[in-house]
C-alpha cells in the first residue's frame, strides 16, 4: 500500500475552531447519543448513552445492574458527542458530577423519561450531569493530506 | 416511545472485530490520576491493535501516565445498533520500523492537524452488544 504524499503541516489554528461554551450547549442538545466515560476502582468505562439537555444540565437513564449506578461512589464523569452540521465536523466534551435523580418531581420535569432508549426496563435509574468544563472544536472536513493511491 | 423492541445481541470477539474494521471513528477514554477524559480519535485496525496518532499534547501526556486505555465505537442506523469496547493498553510507537509501518496505514486523523504520534492500543478484552430496531409487533 503506497501514498502520494506525506503529511503537510497543519496548524491547528487555521483549520480548527474552538467553540465557546454557548456555542457547547447548542450543539450538545442537537444530538440524542452520546459517551458516558465512568471510573472506579477497578479502571474506568464507557457506556454509548441517549440524553437530554435542559437549562445546561444533562440528563440519562440507565437500566439497573449497569456500572453506571455505581456513579454514586465515584461522580466524576466525562460525556463526549460529536456530529456533521452544515459540512463540519464537531465534537463536544463536558466534564463534570453526575448524580442520580430521586425525586420524581425531578425526573418528570426534566423530561428525562420521555428518552428514547435501546432497552425496556420498569425499574430506570435517572442521572444527571452538573458541568464543570464544557469544550468544543469544530472543523470542516478535508480531503486528506494523503491520497491513497488504490481505493481497494 | 416504544419504537424500539429490547433485543440484545452480545457480540462474539470476532463481530467485534469486524465492527471495529467497518469504522473509523471511535472514543479514547484515558484516566489520569482521578480524571477521566474522552475524545474522538480515528483509528485503524492492523494485526488486532487499534492504531491512532496523536499530537503530542493531553491525550499523549495522559497515556503515558496511564497506560490503561478504554476504546469505544458505536452506529445507529433505522435498523440496528451497536456498540464495542475494547479494553487495553496504549503504547507509543518508538522504533522507526514500526512508524514507517504505520505511516503506510490508511488513517485520516479525525483533527485535520498534523499529527506526529503512533499510538497503538493492543486490546485486552473485547465487548460489544448489538440491538435489532425494529417497530413494535401488531398487537391486535
Amino acid at each position: 500500500m503506497n501514498w502520494t504524499t506525506r503529511p503537510h503541516e497543519i496548524h491547528a489554528e487555521d483549520v480548527v475552531e474552538t467553540l465557546d461554551p454557548e456555542e457547547c450547549w447548542r450543539l450538545l442538545a442537537t444530538t440524542e447519543l452520546g459517551r458516558l466515560a465512568v471510573s472506579d476502582d477497578q479502571g474506568a468505562d464507557i457506556f454509548p448513552i441517549n440524553h437530554l439537555v435542559t437549562d445546561r444540565l444533562v440528563y440519562f437513564r440507565s437500566a439497573p445492574g449497569t456500572k453506571i449506578v455505581r456513579l454514586t461512589e465515584r461522580p466524576g464523569v466525562a460525556f463526549e458527542t460529536d456530529g456533521t452540521e452544515n459540512r463540519q465536523r464537531w465534537s463536544v466534551v463536558l466534564r463534570g458530577t453526575a448524580r442520580r435523580l430521586s425525586i420524581d418531581t425531578d425526573i418528570q420535569t426534566s423530561g428525562v423519561d420521555e428518552l428514547h432508549t435501546f432497552t425496556r426496563s420498569t425499574k430506570w435509574n435517572y442521572f444527571v450531569i452538573t458541568p464543570v468544563t464544557i469544550t468544543g472544536v469544530r472543523f470542516t472536513t478535508q480531503p486528506d493530506h494523503r491520497t491513497r493511491k488504490d481505493h481497494s | 416511545m416504544d419504537d424500539i423492541i429490547d433485543v440484545v445481541q452480545v457480540l462474539s470477539e470476532q463481530e467485534c472485530w469486524q465492527k471495529l474494521a467497518d469504522n473509523t471513528l471511535g472514543r479514547l477514554v484515558v484516566k489520569a490520576a482521578d480524571e477521566i477524559d474522552i475524545f474522538p480519535v480515528n483509528y485503524v485496525v492492523t494485526d488486532r491493535t487499534l492504531c491512532i496518532r496523536t499530537a503530542p499534547g493531553t491525550k499523549l501526556i495522559e497515556l503515558t501516565i496511564h497506560p490503561d486505555v478504554l476504546f469505544e465505537i458505536d452506529h445507529v442506523d433505522d435498523s440496528a445498533a451497536y456498540s464495542v469496547v475494547v479494553k487495553g493498553t496504549a503504547e507509543e510507537l518508538q522504533h522507526q520500523s514500526e512508524i514507517d509501518e504505520a505511516d503506510s496505514l490508511p488513517l485520516v486523523p479525525f483533527l485535520p492537524t498534523l499529527k506526529y504520534r503512533w499510538v497503538r492500543i493492543r486490546p485486552v478484552h473485547l465487548s460489544g452488544r448489538a440491538f435489532q430496531r425494529a417497530p413494535e409487533p401488531d398487537r391486535y
